[in-house]
């Protein structure tokens, strides 16, 4: 038994999944892999999910966020502060805040509410077939479609009913670029379909859901861009008119 | 809200307005040597009147550093980092329409509004109020500026080109329908539009720099940060001599191109829905690979060992991913694309 | 952290935000959002479980804005700010779990998650099965994954914006990481 044998209790496996060990480290690691199956699983299985880590969801916030926090601010008790540089953002933003409180729900994406409660770990679930295990990974997946596609109507309505803000050749090209995320939309859709467990066809769907919800946002917050220099410009247009 | 605002009665989303309402809108980013400029100059003068214009030029003394805050509607803004402790700014007002009287009282009111604070200087562009719900005004102003070298400079405009060179503080530059042209600063925060092309050359970045369009190009060549994240819709990506700790690089139908040396410990994750994503790796860093395509193929020129798959959950063809480690694993590599191909390429 | 060239540039910058943000600029503070609130929302969210995150983001940047005068440079102002924000989701997802009972967990504790027992290794994961076994990581090694392995900062930063060492930084991340290989072997071993 050489001296050099490392045993899997001591083997340093966290520096050695994030290439932390220097080379003499990472041989005597390898030496140690090459014959223990058990320890092979554990570091492929950390950098798996390392890996996973890494491409999760990116959830967005709403795009009023800033606004509704803004106006919480504006009503705190101030401290000696310039409170007049804040935007008066109530009575600026009503209609549009009123709109976009109702899609509060819609628009947070996460997927976890939609969760069933899960088994405390280390025990069976009863009925585990596996049948009923893809059952509920599509259920899942049809629940967190839903959820995508209420945030992307509610934002659409947005979007429509205000659009007369926007430059028509800005709005045209945000329309074009629509289209261009349904389309990947509706191939993920149908590649799901041939393929229901398909991780690529479940990212590719998601992905593109993920890429319209921001582009609706963007498009919203455009919106809301201009109509703030149409506020402004209607405001002076009052002044001008009350003279 | 005014009447007048109702005024505008094109719902875009749902179908594209008329093309001469359209013009009547804010224009503007046409190169001014090309034939069409010049087909559009006679065009716009028979339709819109002659165009009159108007010039001010106004320097303020800053100090060394200073920071700039410019707000533009329609017209390009240029801003340059120059020696001296002063900003410059010269700016040039268009106005067309038909009668000149209208068109005299209009370029008056096209209003520029310069503050300062401190070495703060902010220039707003503010736009005449429409007479009657009258389209027939087309107004730009057009931003040649001059800062100090370590100014900070952020610039906005909706209808035209924003440029930024050799400025040494923060800069964002963002627009709406033009291009984006950020060069030689090392403290690039974001460079955006919606309908046009981002290219930052010889950048660096203070922490997370933001390059994004939806249906342009972004072009980044010698770029530098701790974090880059760059975006298109249906535009390409196309990122060389690149030098980052953590890449984000999405589009839909664009493909993206990174030629780049991996950070130890990096993790750069590249996607697309049909575009191809082709990286070549100058480094020898080691990478934990994760590349995948629904319907295309993905090849690597490095060695990669595979993960031992422990399921048979999800099989797929062996041409449609690679997951695996090549070297120590230190950096992360996710390659995802749903159509296109995959190819990790040596340098 | 950042190169020293910038060092000095960058600390300067984030005073002058500070300053501005606690005098009342709008613009300060729109600029301070949408630098962080995107990242912060994620971690808000996955530290949550996703139904308090608009609350929390909300929070935090209350917090931020009624703290801001207390910023002195020290660090960067994205390290402090994330800071406020991990300490106050970490506050209210320990409240939530003490009122349903729950044991929770402190960063401090030594590292007492067994080695991993050999079990079968994992085919490719679905964000699903990631995200749920998130959900069900105590807060404290919760915390330092979703800071490192998730959004992507370094063990050093991780360690600043939570208050611990480099070294417990990189023990809770990887408690974290066998924690859910645990939790979704579990899942597929029962799938037969």
């Amino acid at each position: 038994m050489s001296v050099n044998t490392v045993t899997c209790q001591e083997l340093p496996v966290a520096a050695y999944v994030e290439g932390e060990l220097d080379p003499a480290g990472e041989r005597s690691v390898e030496r140690h892999l090459e014959g223990c199956a058990a320890c092979r699983g554990l570091v492929a299985d950390l950098r798996t999910v390392r890996a996973a880590a890494f491409t999760l969801d990116r959830r967005e916030p709403p795009a009023d966020l800033l606004s509704r926090i803004q106006a919480r601010i504006v009503s705190e008790p101030k401290p000696a502060a310039r409170l007049l540089a804040w935007p008066n953002t109530r009575a600026a933003w009503g209609t549009w805040l009123a709109a976009a409180a109702a899609l509060l729900v819609a628009t947070t994406v996460g997927i976890a509410p939609l969760l069933r409660p899960s088994a405390p770990m280390g025990s069976v679930p009863e009925a585990a077939t596996p049948a009923a295990l893809v059952d509920s990974v599509q259920a899942d997946l049809e629940a967190a479609e839903q959820h995508y596609d209420r945030a992307i109507q509610g934002l659409e309505q947005i979007a429509r009913s205000d659009s007369s803000e926007l430059d028509p050749q800005v709005a045209a090209v945000l329309q074009k670029n629509l289209q261009v995320v349904d389309q990947a939309i509706s191939e993920s859709r149908a590649a799901l379909k041939t393929q229901p467990a398909s991780a690529t066809a479940q990212e590719g769907l998601f992905d593109a859901m993920r890429t319209k919800v921001a582009l609706l946002q963007q498009t919203v917050e455009l919106i809301n861009e201009m109509r703030k220099g149409n506020q402004a410009e209607a405001g002076r247009l009052m002044q001008d008119l009350s003279r | 809200m005014t009447p007048m605002m109702h005024l505008r009665l094109i719902t875009v989303l749902v179908a594209v307005g008329s093309f001469g309402q359209a013009q009547a809108a804010l224009t503007g980013g046409l190169p001014a040597d090309t034939p069409r400029a010049a087909w559009f100059e006679r065009y716009a003068e028979a339709r819109q009147g002659p165009e009159q214009t108007d010039r001010l030029t106004q320097t303020i003394k800053v100090g060394a550093e200073g920071a700039l805050d410019l707000s533009n509607i329609s017209g390009d803004v240029r801003v340059t980092g120059t020696s001296g402790s002063a900003i410059t700014i010269e700016a040039v007002k268009r106005v067309r329409h038909r009668d000149a009287d209208e068109a005299k009282r209009l370029l008056q009111e096209l209003r520029i509004d310069i503050t300062t604070v401190g070495d703060r200087v902010e220039v707003r562009t503010t736009y005449p109020r429409r007479n009657g719900g009258d389209r027939n005004i087309s107004a730009r102003v057009d931003y040649t500026v001059s800062v100090p070298i370590g100014a900070a400079v952020a610039v906005k405009t909706v209808s035209g080109d924003a440029s930024v060179t050799k400025v040494n503080g923060e800069v964002r530059a963002e627009t709406v329908s033009g291009n984006v042209a950020v060069t030689g600063t090392p403290n690039l925060a974001t460079a955006k539009t919606v309908s046009g092309n981002v290219t930052a050359r010889d950048v660096e970045g203070a922490s997370t720099l933001s390059l994004g369009t939806v249906s342009g190009t972004v072009l980044a060549a010698g770029l530098k940060a701790r974090s880059l994240e760059c975006g298109s819709v249906s535009g390409d990506i196309q990122l060389s001599d690149i030098q980052v700790e953590r890449l984000m690089a999405k589009s839909v139908s664009g493909s993206i191109e990174f030629g780049a040396t991996l950070a130890r410990g990096g993790r750069y994750d590249l996607g697309s829905h049909s575009g191809d994503i082709r990286i070549v790796l100058a480094s020898q860093t080691g990478f934990e690979l994760d590349a995948s395509t629904f319907s295309g193929s993905v090849r690597s020129d490095f060695p990669v060992t595979m993960r031992a798959d422990g399921g048979n959950r999800d099989r797929r063809d062996s041409n449609k991913s690679i997951r695996g480690s090549f070297g120590d694993a230190s950096a992360l590599l996710s390659l995802k694309t749903f159509s296109g191909t995959v190819v990790i390429a040596r340098k | 952290m950042s190169s020293s060239k910038h060092s000095g540039a960058v600390r300067n910058a984030d005073l002058d935000l500070a300053g501005r943000i606690k005098s009342g600029d709008a613009a300060a503070f729109e600029a301070l959002y949408q630098q962080h609130a995107s990242r912060l929302y994620n971690l808000a969210s996955r530290m949550s479980g996703g139904a308090d995150a608009e609350d929390l983001l909300q929070d935090i940047f209350l917090l931020a804005y009624r703290k801001v005068g207390s910023y002195r440079g020290e660090s960067s102002l994205g390290t402090w700010l994330y800071r406020l924000a991990m300490n106050h989701c970490l506050d209210v997802l320990r409240n939530r779990q003490t009122r349903m009972g729950q044991v929770t967990d402190s960063m401090d504790e030594p590292d007492a998650a067994p080695v991993a027992a050999p079990g079968p290794t994992l085919s490719a994961v679905s964000r699903i099965d990631l995200e749920r076994a998130i959900e069900a990581l105590p807060p404290a090694c919760r915390a330092a994954f979703l800071l490192h392995d998730v959004e992507g900062f370094g063990h050093q930063e991780v360690a600043d914006i939570l208050g611990v060492t480099e070294g417990t930084s990189k023990s809770q991340v990887h408690k974290a990481r066998l924690r859910i290989r645990a939790h979704l072997g579990a899942r597929e071993y029962s799938a037969g």
